[in-house]
Order: structure tokens, then sequence, then C-alpha cells
């Protein structure tokens, strides 16, 4: 009874750990999470905003406050980001909009060369920021 | 990488002239690549010619353009890319946004994944120390990740305030590098650079960014 039972288990594993690595909607852990601007709106504590876009449309339309860090010009922008982020310090990086990639770029280099563990991408860019409530 | 799936899925079923053969490309850049190349290859499959009016790429540093702009039907044709990739590493998720006329097609979305190998890994490139803080020594590790040795023959900081010491671990393999401010009472901006011995002549450098603030 026993042994049919563990390989009754054993037969049932296999689609469950199938399914599991599998599934397409399976959270990819390297990647940076994500926040709404409505939670970041609702944030009562400091935090830094980078802007993962071109130099040209951070000058344009950046969000007041945020820091321009875009990849093409990293080497450059780090020293500024430095200067004005504490550790310990929230960050959040945005760039246009939708599925740009260019903020979870940045965020994931942010999150592994200076080891920054509190990093989002703002979900939707930074159009989302300005409609959010 | 799903996304770019999903969208050129919906935009091929929307979009009935340009069939694109690949609209996801995965490419692989080797260290020391400035650059990588997709060729995408479209056709025009419906009845009228197709005109491409824009293409907007998603990063200042990509770029792409078809040889030409209008195609007849049945007309096959490319669209080159090119991604400077600069001092990015890891995955690279670019795209580009190809507009077309007449304007109620739903412009076409090409991505290009692209997996930066590196050769060397480090486990930080920024260090800090809040002024006031012990100045107690940061670990930077330092893997090779090419089947290949490199020996890691140097580390030198560009501030006598700030001490770098090179451990070898294995050699040509892995290294420990000790990174150490003498006090942190002042702000501090300095530099720790590695050398390598490879490639012989020009040796490939990393460097390590350290801040007391």
């Amino acid at each position: 009874m026993l042994r049919q039972v563990a390989l009754l288990m054993f037969l049932a594993a296999w689609p469950a750990l199938a399914a599991a690595f599998l599934h397409p909607s399976r959270p990819d852990p390297a990647r940076v999470p994500t926040v709404e601007a409505s939670t970041v709106r609702a944030w009562k504590t400091p935090f830094l905003w980078v802007d993962a876009r071109p130099r040209g449309e951070f000058l344009r339309n950046g969000i007041p406050g945020a820091i321009s860090l875009p990849e093409d010009d990293w080497e450059r922008s780090i020293d500024a980001f430095l200067d004005a982020w504490d550790a310990g310090t929230p960050v959040v990086v945005y760039c246009g909009g939708g599925d740009c990639g260019t903020s979870e770029s940045v965020a994931r280099r942010l999150r592994k060369e200076a080891g920054i563990t509190q990093i989002y991408v703002l979900k939707g860019g930074v159009g989302s920021w300005r409609k959010a409530p | 990488m799903r996304i770019f799936f999903l969208l050129a899925l919906i935009v091929g079923s929307a979009q009935a002239q340009l069939v694109w053969e690949k609209p996801v490309r995965n490419l692989r850049a080797q260290p020391g690549d400035e650059k990588v190349e997709a060729v995408f290859r479209f056709r025009n499959a419906g009845a009228f010619p197709v005109k491409i009016t824009q293409v907007v790429t998603s990063c200042g540093c990509t770029t792409a353009r078809a040889e030409k702009n209008l195609f007849a039907p049945g007309e096959s044709g490319e669209m080159t890319a090119v991604f400077k990739i600069g001092s990015r590493t890891g995955r690279q998720n670019k795209t580009i946004m190809v507009h077309t006329d007449p304007q109620s097609n739903t412009p076409i979305i090409l991505g290009m994944v692209t997996e930066i190998v590196e050769n060397v890994e480090l486990d930080r490139r920024i260090v800090l120390w809040s002024r006031g803080e012990q100045p107690v020594a940061r670990e930077i590790h330092v893997k090779v990740l090419q089947a290949d040795p490199i020996r890691i023959v140097r580390a030198e900081s560009s501030d006598p305030r700030l001490s770098a010491t090179l451990r070898e671990i294995t050699s040509g393999r892995e290294y420990v590098v000790l990174v150490k401010p003498a006090d942190t009472a002042s702000p501090l901006r300095g530099e720790v650079v590695l050398t390598s011995d490879s490639p012989a002549g020009s040796p490939q450098t990393f460097m390590v960014r350290a801040r007391v603030k």
C-alpha cells in the first residue's frame, strides 16, 4: 500500500515540477520588482528617482529631483547618482513607458554593481507617474 | 522576452501586409565586441504597396534602417539593426518599432535580445562608506568565467587615502580585492583599477568606484 502511494506521489510530482519550471508566467528571480505609481505616491519615506531614458528626454520632462542615468552614458552619469544616493535609500527607476526595458536594465545594473537591495522599476514608465492619483 | 513574443504575435496577426521572418532575434556578444547586428527579413504579403514611415528604437544605443522605404506587393526586404554595447553587461532587451503606411497598420515591434558574455565577473563595482562609520574593508570577489585562465596582476588605488589589497584565491580563476579607506572622517571619491594579464599587449582593466560620503 505504502509503495503504491509513494509511486503515485512520484508520478504526480513530475507534471507539477514541469508546470513550476516551464509555466509562462513563472516569475523570473533575476528581474527587478516593479512598483505601481500609486504605491510610490503613498510612500512616506524618502526615495530616489532614476531616469533611465536618454539625457535629452530627461531634460525635456524628467521627474523633478530625478537623477539621469542612461546606460549610453553610464560611466559619466554614475558619479552623479552616487553623489545623490545615500545607502539604504530606496531607488525607483523609470523609462519612457510600456515595455521599454531600459529601466529594468539600469535597475539590474545598479543592483549588481552597487548591491542596492531596495530597487524597483516603475510600472508603466514616466507617463504612469503623471497620471497616478 | 515573453513580452516580445506576445507583441510579435499580436502585431503579426493585426499586420496583414509586412510579414516578418523572425521578429525577435537572440544574439550573443563576446567580450570585447563593440556592437551586435541583426538583420530582420520581411515580405509584403498584402495586395498594396507598403511604405515604412518611421523607425523608433527603445534606446539611443540601437539604430535600425531598411535598405529602402517602399515595398511593392510580394516584394521582400531587410531591416538592419545595430546595438552598440558600450559598457553594458548581462542580458539586454532592445526593441524597434516600425511604423508603416497605410497608417491603419499597427506598428510592428521587433526585438533584439542580446546576451553579453563576460569573461571576468566582479560581484561589486561600487563600494560605499558613510561618514563617521568604521572604515572596515569591503571585499570584491573576482571570478574568471571563461575556460582559459586570466590572472589579475594589480589592484591600484587612485587616492592615497584608499588602500587596495589583491589576494589570489586560485591563480587565473578567483581573486579577492580588499578596499579600505584610511578613515571616514571626510568625503572621498576614489577608484581602484584592477589590471589583468589578458589579452597580452593591451590587458583588460576593471574599475571599482569607492566613496565615503
